[in-house]
């Protein structure tokens, strides 16, 4: 569940990106972030993702209240969110099976389960054959499916995703929404950030506008 | 294909925190602190001297009267001197202040004044004042009460304390090791801080990577003991090259410093070989060279533990 009451969100410290928000998103839920360029969205994600502190309100994260919560509480929830960013953030010197793979290695997991989460992964995004390729190799489409991959394997309670098909053809963004109905059938609660219309119409669910500061809230369309 | 899945991270600290700056200035470092240590030990050995030796001891001198008749030009001892030295021996033997007291022989008393003489007092037909050395339990000067009791058996009995030079010289051997671990606090704040700059280069070098694993869940305390363990590794190496570099030099200072030893034949040893000096250098000396890469090892450790703890706080 995700809980933001009266929340304010500044950028840089003095530009006001949200203004007294109140949203309630169940356990489970699927919905779609929009609003134009610049609005704040990338932000708003990255405030969920536990990255940006709001100014002001409570901000509660998979039934966590976050805003006074210790550092080690803030990595353990952290380990239950997937994000997948718009610019995919790999890291340039682990090959693109270590990238994929790295959730994980960080919860500890052994590394039999490692190999064979990200074998299957990798193969489902086909991309198996890439596993040795540093990510400068990759095009942006592959890129995104990998960063897509790294926020999946672990089978996250929350994903956030960011133009998450920007660099995708339409075959891949259906392969991909099938995983994300996917993971929401197994109870992640799913927000996607977008502003491809197209998209929204073809995958209808609950739509989030960010405009003006305020978050407004629309039903499937 | 195996080694192609090691478990990684993406932090390369190999990079990020390079050997060849932080080990040269960690052994600098190192040798310093090893030459602080062996002369605050040196500086507490003497200070301990002076105080259990000459600092401790006092001298009694009974003068012999000059009415006494001396048969062959021998410095012999009135009746009268010798029987109030019986008696003041006596009241010696009975003060709870001393640990033992001591009765120069002739044959002493030649040896003492042999420098100045080049012959036997037994040669002059000097009057030679009966010379006895007292060591206390404590610091001097003799209790009131015992100085009382001498002066009523001899009035002339001269009592020499030399506390004046006593006090002077424990205060010196004192200041010196305080010297000395005044420069051994610096060199390890020094150290401390060489570690820390490298640290938080290496920070600023991995910010990128950081962030990704933060934010995909990595604690704290895991990028924190990555960082120590490369930095405790590197310092530890550090730590042992000053250390053995440190260790001619000592030897050639222990050789130095040998006229200042409490060994007699001191001077039938300026001719020994290093490795006489290597066995004989005290073994706590040794230990504390041992324990200086380990000191180092938790100086780096600690150090960049709080470094990148204190870092991190400024991602969210």
């Amino acid at each position: 569940m995700i809980q933001l009451d009266g929340v304010s969100l500044n950028y840089k410290d003095d530009i006001p990106l949200l203004e007294n928000v109140n949203l309630h998103i169940p356990q489970g839920g699927f919905c779609w972030l929009t609003g134009p360029s610049g609005v704040g969205k990338s932000t708003l994600l990255r405030m969920l993702h536990l990255e940006k502190k709001s100014s002001t309100g409570l901000v509660t994260i998979l039934d966590t209240p976050t805003n006074h919560a210790r550092r080690s509480i803030l990595c353990k929830l952290k380990q239950r969110i997937g994000m997948v960013y718009q610019d995919f953030r790999l890291i340039p010197n682990l090959t693109v099976f270590d990238n994929v793979a790295l959730p994980l290695r960080l919860q500890h997991s052994d590394e039999e389960t490692v190999q064979r989460w990200t074998m299957r992964i990798l193969g489902w995004m086909g991309l198996e054959h890439k596993k040795y390729v540093y990510p400068k190799f990759l095009s942006g489409g592959e890129q995104q499916r990998i960063s897509i991959a790294r926020a999946v394997i672990h089978r996250p309670n929350l994903l956030l995703a960011d133009e998450p098909t920007n660099a995708l053809d339409d075959y891949q963004v259906k392969r991909l929404m099938d995983l994300f109905y996917d993971l929401n059938d197994l109870g992640c609660t799913i927000i996607i950030a977008t502003h491809n219309d197209a998209l929204i119409r073809q995958f209808p669910a609950p739509r989030l506008k960010l405009e003006n500061g305020q978050l407004w809230t629309s039903d499937a369309v | 294909m195996l080694f192609k899945y090691k478990t990684t991270d993406g932090l390369k600290l190999q990079r990020a925190l390079p050997g060849q700056y932080l080990i040269p200035l960690v052994a600098a470092m190192a040798f310093l602190a090893a030459l602080s240590i062996a002369g605050a030990y040196a500086s507490q050995q003497l200070a301990n001297r002076w105080s259990a030796g000459a600092a401790s001891t006092v001298i009694l001198q009974i003068p012999t009267t000059s009415d006494i008749p001396f048969s062959d030009n021998k410095t012999t001892v009135s009746p009268t001197a010798k029987t109030k030295t019986q008696l003041i021996l006596a009241l010696l033997a009975k003060s709870k202040e001393l640990t033992s007291f001591h009765q120069l022989t002739d044959k002493e008393i030649d040896e003492l004044l042999a420098p100045w003489l080049h012959e036997s007092i037994q040669s002059f037909a000097l009057p030679i004042p009966v010379i006895i050395e007292l060591h206390l339990k404590n610091d001097p000067p003799l209790s009131d009460t015992l100085q009382k009791s001498l002066k009523e058996i001899i009035p002339d009995v001269v009592i020499e304390q030399s506390n004046f030079w006593n006090q002077r010289l424990n205060a010196l051997a004192n200041s010196l090791q305080t010297s000395a671990f005044l420069a051994l606090l610096i060199v390890i704040s020094v150290a401390a801080t060489v570690i820390a700059l490298s640290t938080r280069n290496g920070l600023i070098q991995c910010r990128q990577t950081i962030e990704i694993i933060h934010n995909l869940g990595a604690s704290d305390t895991y990028i924190a003991l990555r960082f120590a363990n490369r930095s405790a590794y590197l310092a530890s190496i550090g730590g042992a090259i000053g250390s053995v570099f440190s260790i001619p030099l000592l030897l050639f200072l222990t050789y130095l410093c040998l006229p200042f030893s409490s060994d007699p034949n001191w001077q039938a040893l300026s001719n020994a070989s290093w490795f006489y000096f290597l066995i004989t250098t005290p073994f706590q000396l040794f230990a504390l060279f041992i324990l200086l890469p380990i000191c180092n090892y938790l100086i780096g450790w600690i150090t960049t533990t709080i470094i990148v703890y204190f870092w991190l706080r400024h991602l969210t």
